[in-house]
């Protein structure tokens, strides 16, 4: 039986006054606003005593949040004023520890990847993946002939962002096994690709073979080679995307911390100025909002982080390290393929190669 | 980290010898074993120590008196929100989220469709520009047109980051004001047979009043949708955009219940029932006795910020709304004469405002920012990176946690350096754009 809509419920207990109690002057305030634009009546929302409201909201704290190593430090960082009370229009010199951390992940990113340099504006991986297009397709604007196409693994989303940013898809076709079909890329592009998409993950979630079979076809033709890095939390300290010769890159940041909402983009360096503006650089004098950047796609969010996020992320990889990070990344293998094993177990069709990870990829 | 029964039972699979066979697949050619550089680990004390130091050289808002706005406010947040939010957690809401989080997601879709006086709701973006981006998609679906006419008193951020995201899919065509309100001759001129819809923000970035009504019958006189980016507090003094005509709704859910924290948006959208069918995203129904996820998989909200504003709507209930809006004008009007009786500063827009409104002041903007630094005061956005024509004009914001305390602070630290500035040559002005 599933428990009232807060709307349904009725208060019970004594109400807190949250505000101070009106003045002549309030009233005499709200007056000038022309009667036209204020409402008739009061605003329709519930009003509930705290018991209620704690009644209500009970069965929260009955949910297992999932733990990672440094869960509660990061719980306990997110309680400083410094760390969390902070707008997102103040001065670049009042806000340099919040700068430092952002810096940090980006950096930390940069080193894990083998990427040059990483926004961590985009609020979702779609939005990062759309990002990560238009940066191709900013550094492709001015060559002659045009290039327009994105070749991308058929059925991957990439190619319906590609034909919503006024791109041309062209799909190009997987082998039995999953890998890229390098035949198939080979004759999907040409002279008019402004980038190739790949992923590092199969449909399956194993590793793609064929990465650097496909990041030849792409440059072969000068284009950009474009990678899905969603798996990067099994693949820490065994492979990086320079490795992939991929030119741009996006992933969750939740590869790094189960509580990060968000993405990022990443590029090798002579692509840096199409990041989304601004980005966080490190100067002599401190940390700086670098908004100048010639060729930026634009902004995508209202701060150059989601810094909640941003401190999340910046906690594990402290509390982890790089050895720990390592761990990790075997630890998400093993439980994929332990799970895999038991779908086989269970009659089910599993996957015979070593799964890096259950999330699908496509 | 690694468990020795996970390697045990995984090491019993035919063909693996170590955990190294776990990552054979990966070509030799692709393979990068060496250290990474990346620091750490380090000790949750050494950590803690680091922490403060990060977090000491920021200036918060706990320290500091806050008068900036622009889309993002301080209001007060009760304790009991803060409790409510803590025990839900930061974990991602997705479609297979329990049942009291998909519940939350169902509240909070009824309760701002409600406010807005429209019919139905998504569910909560990552972020408020996401949705401002996702509403003109919906209109340019609705009406088969590829515009979207935009007011410049719009949040010029929020445009930005509309654009970036919708990329050449919609060509946007930028409408201009006049007294600090969307020139309708000038909304009317860019409304082609391609418009998909106007855009709007009631109260606008300059903090003043759009004629909702008026702007909705002229978009809809040209086949247009209406898109009202609305501040939730100012929907408990404000009719609702539903009730003015607007098809669509945006807003950011911050300032209920959440303190400005760098980032953190929460983007909401409802529509009228005719465009339901089209609602981007995903949303929540119910479904039985219990709710469940459709649409799109759900990527980028936390849960705690699904809750707050569900639990400061129902804490504050329609008289703490009502409270929260009407201090908030109180304050932002006394802020306003405060600052306006200082030589040197006037008034930009005459137009009626609600919590925010436009300075143009003599000294730069770097001088006045400085200055109120000095005082611990974050204030003065200044309008002219955004609006060139805006030279020497200053955005400020007041909410119900200011105090009369606070304004006379503001007034006082102006009053010396408007005192001890050398005084430029710049003549206050009043050209629109």
């Amino acid at each position: 039986m599933a428990k009232p809509l807060i709307t349904e419920r009725a208060p019970a207990g004594t109400p807190v006054l949250y505000f101070a109690a009106a003045s002549a002057e309030e009233s005499d305030a709200v007056g000038q606003i022309p009667a036209a634009h204020r409402r008739s009546g009061p605003p329709p929302v519930p009003a509930l005593d705290e018991a209620t409201l704690r009644a209500h909201f009970a069965d929260l704290a009955a949910l297992a949040p999932t733990p990672w190593p440094g869960d509660a430090a990061a719980a306990r960082a997110a309680t400083l004023a410094g760390l969390s009370h902070l707008h997102p229009r103040q001065p670049a010199p009042t806000v340099q520890g919040a700068l430092e951390v952002i810096h940090e992940v980006t950096r930390a990113l940069a080193a894990i990847t083998g990427l040059d340099r990483f926004s961590l504006q985009p609020p979702t991986l779609a939005a990062a993946e759309r990002a990560a297009l238009l940066v191709a397709r900013a550094s492709s604007q001015r060559l002659e002939p045009a290039r327009i196409e994105v070749a991308a693994p058929a059925g991957s989303s990439v190619l319906a962002q590609a034909a919503d940013l006024g791109l041309v898809p062209r799909p190009f076709a997987r082998l039995e096994s999953g890998d890229v079909d390098l035949e198939s890329l080979d004759a999907a592009a040409g002279p008019a690709t402004a980038a190739v998409a790949a992923s590092w993950l199969t449909p399956s979630g194993a590793f793609e073979r064929n990465l650097s079979g496909a990041a030849a076809v792409a440059h072969a033709c000068g284009a950009l080679f474009c990678v899905d890095a969603t798996g990067l939390a099994a693949l820490v300290g065994r492979t990086r995307l320079r490795e992939a010769d991929a030119d741009i890159a996006w992933l969750s940041l939740r590869e790094l911390c189960p509580a990060a909402s968000g993405a990022a983009l990443g590029v090798r360096s002579a692509l840096t100025e199409k990041l989304p503006s601004p980005l966080v650089g490190k100067q002599r004098g401190g940390y700086e909002l670098d908004d100048e950047l010639p060729g930026t796609i634009g902004p995508l969010a209202l701060a150059p982080a989601d810094l909640a996020s941003a401190l999340a992320v910046y906690v594990a990889l402290q509390v982890l390290g790089e050895e720990g990070l390592r761990e990790r990344a075997e630890r998400i293998v093993l439980q994929a393929n332990a799970l895999a094993r038991e779908g086989q177990e269970g009659g089910r069709q599993g996957a015979r190669r070593i799964l890096l990870t259950t999330e699908r990829s496509t | 980290m690694s468990q020795p029964t996970d390697r045990h039972k995984l090491l019993e699979s035919p063909g693996l010898r170590s955990i190294e066979d776990l990552f054979a697949e990966i070509p030799a050619e692709l393979r990068h074993e060496r250290p990474l550089r990346l620091p750490g680990p380090l000790a949750e004390s050494d950590l803690a120590v680091r922490l403060l130091e990060l977090a000491s050289p920021n200036t918060d808002l706990d320290e500091a008196l806050c008068f900036i706005g622009g889309g993002v406010y301080d209001h007060y947040v009760p304790a009991i929100v803060d409790a409510i939010a803590a025990s839900a957690g930061a974990g991602p809401v997705t479609h297979a989220s329990p049942q009291p989080i998909l519940q939350a997601v169902f509240e909070l879709q009824g309760l701002f469709a409600s406010l807005a006086a429209l019919d139905a709701a998504a569910a909560p973006f990552p972020s408020a520009p996401l949705a401002l981006a996702e509403a003109i998609r919906v209109a340019a679906r609705a009406t088969g047109r590829t515009e979207a006419v935009v007011a410049r008193s719009a949040n010029p951020r929020y445009r930005a980051i509309a654009a970036t995201l919708l990329g050449p899919a919609i060509a946007f065509r930028e409408a201009g004001y006049h007294g600090g309100a969307t020139r309708p001759g000038d909304a009317e001129r860019l409304l082609s047979d391609q418009a998909a819809c106007l855009v709007v923000e009631h109260p606008n970035y300059f903090g003043c009043l759009e004629d909702v009504s008026a702007l909705a019958a002229l978009a809809h006189s040209h086949g247009a949708k209406l898109i009202v980016k609305v501040d939730p507090i100012a929907l408990g003094v404000l009719a609702p955009p539903g009730q003015a005509g607007a098809d669509i709704a945006v807003a950011d859910a911050q300032p209920l219940g959440s303190r400005p924290a760098y980032g953190g948006s929460l983007g909401l959208l409802a529509c009228r029932a005719d465009l339901t069918h089209l609602l981007p995203g995903w949303r929540v129904e119910r479904a039985g006795d219990g709710f469940q996820a459709v649409g799109a998989a759900a990527e980028g909200v936390r849960a705690d910020a699904v809750v707050r504003p569900v639990a400061y709507l129902a804490a504050v209930g329609p008289g703490g709304l009502t409270r929260a809006a009407s201090l908030s004008t109180a304050l932002a009007q006394a802020t306003q004469r405060a600052i306006t009786s200082i030589e040197g500063f006037d008034l930009r827009f005459r137009a009626p405002f609600f919590k925010e409104f436009a300075v143009e002041a003599k000294a730069g903007p770097e001088e006045v920012s400085e200055a109120l630094l000095e005082s611990n005061i974050l204030g003065a956005l200044a309008l002219q990176p955004d609006y060139p024509e805006m030279d020497h004009c200053l955005l400020f914001a007041a909410t119900e946690s200011r105090t009369s305390a606070d304004i006379e602070l503001l007034r006082h630290t102006l009053e010396l350096m408007a005192d001890t500035a050398v005084g430029g040559d710049f003549e206050l002005d009043s050209d629109d754009g």
